[in-house]
């Protein structure tokens, strides 16, 4: 077998193992949990207890609480397949991580995390973590990131470039070895990504990094589905690179090319926004379209230097206006959902990294555009003048698409202006009357008014349509006027209002009139327990 | 300042606190079930200030042999359908009637009091206790819906906008 044949086997085998489920090994596994992960409670629970799928054994315990700094837990018991975790008396309102690992029979650590609220989840971990963040973690972040758009973007669309735009014999040398060296980028940078995730997930120093729960923690991550997916999209890369027939290599370019997509759709603020049957599709189709463009540069560039590529260009010219379209409606659309206001760009840090991006983007637009109307055409007649300055060009527009990569990877540490208002826990109530009934689902936000969705049920539970449907809410105990809210109604039968002033958490007392017809109302009345913003 | 603010907080209070009394209600309060019971909504104010130009009244089951008074300044409908039930009205059999009365085509300013008025029988196969006679006023501007029906153990006073009520009592 050929060195190339090894190394393919060796990149399937690596995928199959990456890609194969990994809760089909016999390890014990994490049945229940008291309090369920996700769980809002009102009390501070004096004990967690875990059930696992088989008799374990406890291994190490942490909390991260609401502030960021996590405790070890001490006193923590087994009986079984059952663990009894002792939580400190003093727990914080707000959310708070349990950090579990433990060895089963067969002698395998396993490790999770279980997270629970107490009166109301706060931000997310990492949101309240970031301030006293390792720099050495944060410069690891924002490498990683910038690594995996180097190697996703550049690497694997230069592949796929070469192997479909490029004809004729291939040169063997630089580009290949630039190609192969950015998909190494890639694929260090993913196992990087790993690390810091999980340093970063569990609030650690970068001393930490030999910790085992640290991957574990980083896997348990979004990040853990992109470096799934990156890596074996890397390693099919680096297979059609060195693949000698141009079918397979053009098959393997195409596989890999899925790869971008994919592992950063699985990933980050923009894929993590709803709706997410539109965002992660966007995501996509955006990282798709800058892999095919960005990635045609350095084969292009390569190609114009060493006096070819004169029909790579053309087809890349030929493309390019498509490809930019792409790119730009659908950075545009999760921009455009990522901001939810114009101001956003410049008053908060996330809008102002966007207003750079779009900067660059400018510039590289205006290189392109000079490429592509001025030297193009030149180029194409044979003019070795225009070609040098059209590498040259095209060498200033990489190192753009390298800034506009490490501004897209500070997003890690600015969540979008979306994320600020964020919604808190919903929290359901069923009101029950002779006449009619309603599911009602009131819905606090930490920074704009509670909204309040109502489904109206006739008596026997199906919905109908009321003539008016009003609502009124005040804190229990008396002594308040309720907020009397007309709500609205929506498409698919629920009524939809918001409530001012909706923001202290405890117990509302809830009524909802429902005008069944002009004479006949029904008053549903109920309590509902609302978090703390 | 904070004197002239506190009197006009005081005056809002009292504006409101008399709003919310002044509820559409029946002039009797009181009848005898099997009797005749002239029923007369009075009205004393209009939507939020806006004038009433529309008084709908629901006739409810068990109430029959209606007839509303002719009112000068407005039209009188009445639209009529099936009663639940067929009741006896001094020996004649009576399956339908009046559901529900409509004044329409008149306008009582806010600051004016005025009456509406109806005969009926109440036939003695209703319950003892509160009868509720739910009213919609419409004014040019909204609608008050006079409406509620106070639940088990409950009473009109704990409604912000309850149908005025006859409290019937056997005949004896």
């Amino acid at each position: 077998m050929s060195l190339r044949g090894l190394f393919l086997c060796l990149a399937l085998i690596i995928l199959a193992a990456l890609v194969a489920p990994r809760g089909a090994s016999a390890h014990a596994a994490l049945v229940a949990s008291e309090p369920a992960t996700g769980a809002v409670l009102d009390k501070a629970p004096s004990a967690a207890t875990l059930s696992f799928s088989e008799p374990v054994a406890p291994l190490v315990f942490r909390l991260l609480g609401p502030d960021g700094k996590p405790a070890d837990l001490a006193g923590v018991t087994a009986a079984g397949s059952r663990v009894t975790v002792p939580l400190p008396s003093d727990l914080a309102r707000g959310t708070h991580v349990l950090s579990w690992r433990v060895v089963s029979e067969d002698g395998h650590p396993v490790g999770g995390t279980l997270v629970f609220s107490i009166g109301a989840a706060s931000g997310g971990v990492n949101a309240t973590s970031a301030t006293d963040r390792d720099p050495v973690v944060a410069a690891g972040l924002w490498l990683a990131k910038l690594g995996l758009y180097a190697g996703l973007l550049l690497g694997i669309g230069g592949v796929f470039f070469r192997s479909f735009a490029v004809v004729g014999p291939l040169s063997p040398g630089g580009l290949r070895r630039a190609l192969a060296a950015l998909l190494v980028a890639g694929m260090v940078a993913a196992f990087v990504g790993l690390a810091a995730q999980g340093l970063d997930a569990l609030g650690l120093p970068a001393s930490r990094l030999a910790s085992a729960s640290v991957w574990q923690a980083g896997f348990s991550t979004s990040f853990g589905r992109t470096t799934i997916l990156a890596v074996p999209a890397c390693a099919v890369a680096m297979a059609a690179l060195f693949a000698r027939r141009r079918t397979f290599r053009r098959i393997l370019a195409a596989l890999a090319m899925l790869g971008p997509g994919l592992a950063l759709a699985a990933t980050g603020h923009a894929a993590a926004a709803e709706p997410q049957i539109l965002m992660r599709p966007l995501v996509f189709l955006h990282v798709s379209a800058i892999a095919v463009w960005a990635g045609a540069l350095l084969p292009l560039a390569v190609a114009l230097g060493e006096g070819g590529g004169r029909a790579a260009l053309a087809r890349f010219s030929m493309a390019a206006p498509a490809v930019f379209a792409l790119l730009f409606a659908s950075g545009a659309a999760i921009a455009v959902v990522q901001l939810g206001a114009v101001d956003a760009l410049w008053t908060t840090e996330y809008g102002r990294i966007l207003a750079a991006k779009l900067a660059a983007v400018a510039l590289v637009l205006a290189i392109a555009a000079h490429n592509r109307f001025a030297l193009t055409a030149p180029v194409l007649r044979g003019d070795g003048r225009a070609a040098r300055r059209l590498v040259g060009s095209i060498v200033a527009e990489i190192a753009l698409v390298l800034l506009i990569f490490g501004l897209a990877a500070l997003w890690r540490f600015t969540p979008p202006p979306r994320a600020l208002d964020v919604a808190l826990p919903a929290v359901e109530v069923h009101l029950h009357g002779e006449k009619a009934m309603a599911e009602v689902v009131v819905t606090p936000h930490r920074r704009r008014d509670a909204t309040v969705e109502i489904e109206p049920l006739d008596a026997d539970g199906v919905p109908f349509r009321p003539l008016e449907v009003t609502l009124a809410l005040a804190p229990a105990g008396g002594g308040m006027e309720p907020i009397r809210v007309v709500a609205t109604p929506g498409a698919d039968g629920r009524w939809l209002a918001t409530i001012p002033g909706l923001a202290v958490g405890g117990v509302w007392t809830i009524r909802l009139d429902l005008l069944v017809s002009d004479f006949d109302k029904a008053q549903l009345q109920g309590e509902i327990a609302l978090p703390t913003p | 300042m904070s004197k002239l603010l506190f009197a006009g907080a005081f005056g809002v209070l009292l504006v409101s606190a008399s709003a919310a009394s002044a509820h559409v209600t029946l002039a009797q309060s009181d009848a005898k079930l099997g009797s005749t019971y002239k029923a007369v909504l009075q009205v004393g104010h209009g939507c939020a200030g806006s004038p009433t130009v529309k008084l709908r009244v629901q006739i409810p089951e068990g109430v029959i042999n209606v007839k509303p008074q002719p009112k000068p300044g407005w039209t009188v409908e009445t639209v009529k359908g099936a009663y639940a039930k067929t009741y006896d009205l001094w020996g004649a059999k009576v399956s339908e009637g009046v559901k529900e009365i409509v004044w329409s085509g008149g306008s009582l300013p806010d600051d004016f009091y005025d009456e509406f008025a109806f005969r009926t029988y109440l036939t003695p196969d209703l319950p003892a206790g509160p009868l509720y006679f739910p009213v919609v006023q419409e004014c040019e501007k909204g609608s008050e819906r006079w409406i509620e029906i106070p639940a088990a153990g409950k009473s009109a006073d704990d409604y912000e906008q309850p149908a005025p009520a006859v409290t019937l009592s056997p005949k004896g």
